[in-house]
């Protein structure tokens, strides 16, 4: 992480708000402070911060950034309006500076298994004596499958659905089932395309065969079932609908592994 | 009374106190815009503390990075509780509408950024009687159906918990008039 960048955020924040970063990504630094901004709560809090980029002219890189902070909270509000669908809540926004505050989820998985996001959950259970293939595992991925269902179903699409942009929330201390929640809406939209949604199932179709090979055809198709869950609670508008997008999925599949044997 | 200053914020300090069975109503509204330099809001119209956090964080934004917009401190507060860019939408949150309770928000810049005994005066032109300030408190006498209408929530959006009420007024006051 560049040490510019960290004492940018320092100083913003001042001494007052000590915070930790753990994680760079291509757009955004991430941190956690044990701080809530206005609150006098104390817990964990997460600091989602675009930096400026240099090859930018400064003006529009300001207004860019400011319009990418703005989208990735505006979705945020708007999602948190559809009933069941999961995302983290948005604490404050500081649009002219690229900072989002937002609610922590997750967890430290135990044993070491890492950061309780969808990729690390399902490694715990490849690894050691889990059983890949146990309940837990299935009603987790068929929940994940039932929360991009109601994204899409909605009107919305995720742009970067990778394992580790869904997030695992335990209720309670030793509750055995957990809640997946989708964040990094960065690269999110307000759109009916049915081809940016094959493109979702496709990226996390991708990202699961990468990481978990051996199951992945059965992770899929939990996924693939609780999606369709969703869909058809409507009927046959739904239906209709979830042919068009499963439709759409498997041609960009094609196209995908047409690509791979050329390139 | 609460005083407080953020974090981030440490050079501003901002008192904030609850006040119910108000009697002068007439006199502070007659005063409210031009010489009283502390915010007067109906707390009807204030469902969590939470809310009202937010948008205190949210006038010390603008005033610090977004120079421009920020009138008075009182001003900016109510606007910036309002989920409208409109200043007359916003003066709701005033005592626009008759109330006799009524929340004070003070926003003071400050040489140094320690906690001094709290200035219990500040808000003595206020002839009330003082009540604490908390959730519980707050939303049961809110008035949600006005809230809904200010902040478009439709019928549709049916929370099940108090949080999550509080967690759309949040969500407009964050991404209001941006
Ligand atoms: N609300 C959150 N709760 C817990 N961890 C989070 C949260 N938001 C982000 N993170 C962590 O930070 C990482 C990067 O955040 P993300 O929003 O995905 O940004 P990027 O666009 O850089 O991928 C995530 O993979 C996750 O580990
Ligand atoms: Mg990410």
């Amino acid at each position: 992480m560049s040490e510019d960048v960290l004492a940018k955020v320092y100083e913003y924040l001042t001494p007052g708000l000590p915070v930790v970063p753990i994680a760079q990504g291509a757009e955004a630094v991430v941190f956690t402070s044990e701080k809530h901004p206005y609150l006098p709560n104390s817990g964990k809090f997460i600091l989602k911060y675009r930096p400026p980029k240099r090859y930018r002219h400064p003006s529009i890189d300001k207004a860019l950034t400011k319009h990418r902070t703005i989208g990735e909270a505006r979705l945020l509000t708007k999602l948190f309006l559809i009933e069941g669908l999961k995302v983290p809540k948005l604490i404050a926004c500081d649009a002219y500076n690229g900072y989002l505050w937002l609610e922590f989820l997750g967890e430290e998985l135990p044993h070491g298994k890492g950061f309780s996001n969808l990729k690390n959950f399902l490694w715990m259970y490849a690894t050691d004596d889990g059983d890949p293939y146990c309940s837990i595992v299935e009603e987790t991925l068929k929940k994940v499958g039932q929360q991009i269902g109601l994204l899409h179903w909605n009107g919305y699409c995720h742009g970067d659905l990778t394992s580790s942009n869904i997030v695992l929330s335990r209720s309670g201390k030793n509750e055995t089932s957990w809640q997946p929640y989708l964040i990094d809406f960065g690269l999110g939209s307000t759109t009916d395309s049915v081809e940016d949604k094959g493109v979702d199932l496709y990226v996390l179709e991708r990202a699961i065969i990468s990481t978990h090979s051996a199951h992945a055809e059965a992770y899929n198709e939990w996924l693939l079932k609780g999606f369709s869950e969703i869909y058809k609670r409507y009927g046959d508008a739904g239906e209709v609908k979830l042919k068009e997008v499963t439709k759409r999925f498997q041609e960009v599949r094609l196209r995908g592994r047409k690509r791979s044997m050329i390139g | 009374m609460i005083v407080s200053r953020f974090p981030q914020f440490p050079h501003y300090e901002i008192s904030i106190a609850l006040y119910e069975d108000v009697t002068n109503v007439e006199e502070l509204r007659a005063k409210a815009n031009s010489s009283l330099p502390f915010a007067l809001i109906n707390a009807s119209l204030v469902f969590s503390v939470e809310q009202l956090y937010s948008a205190v964080y949210r006038v010390l934004i603008e005033h610090t990075y977004n120079k421009i917009q920020t009138a008075s401190f009182s001003s900016e507060c109510l606007l910036r509780l309002s989920a409208s860019t409109k200043v007359s939408e916003s003066q709701k949150f005033g005592l626009k509408y008759p109330s006799n309770r009524i929340i004070c928000v003070n926003i003071e810049e400050t040489t140094d950024d320690s906690i001094e005994r709290p200035d219990e005066t500040i808000f003595e032109l206020v002839k009330g009687k003082s009540a604490v300030l908390e959730d519980e408190n707050l939303s049961k006498k809110c008035d949600a159906d006005t809230l809904r209408k200010i902040y478009k929530l439709d019928q549709t959006f049916q929370p099940e918990r108090p949080d999550e009420f509080s967690r759309a007024l949040v969500n407009a006051i964050q991404l209001r008039g941006l």
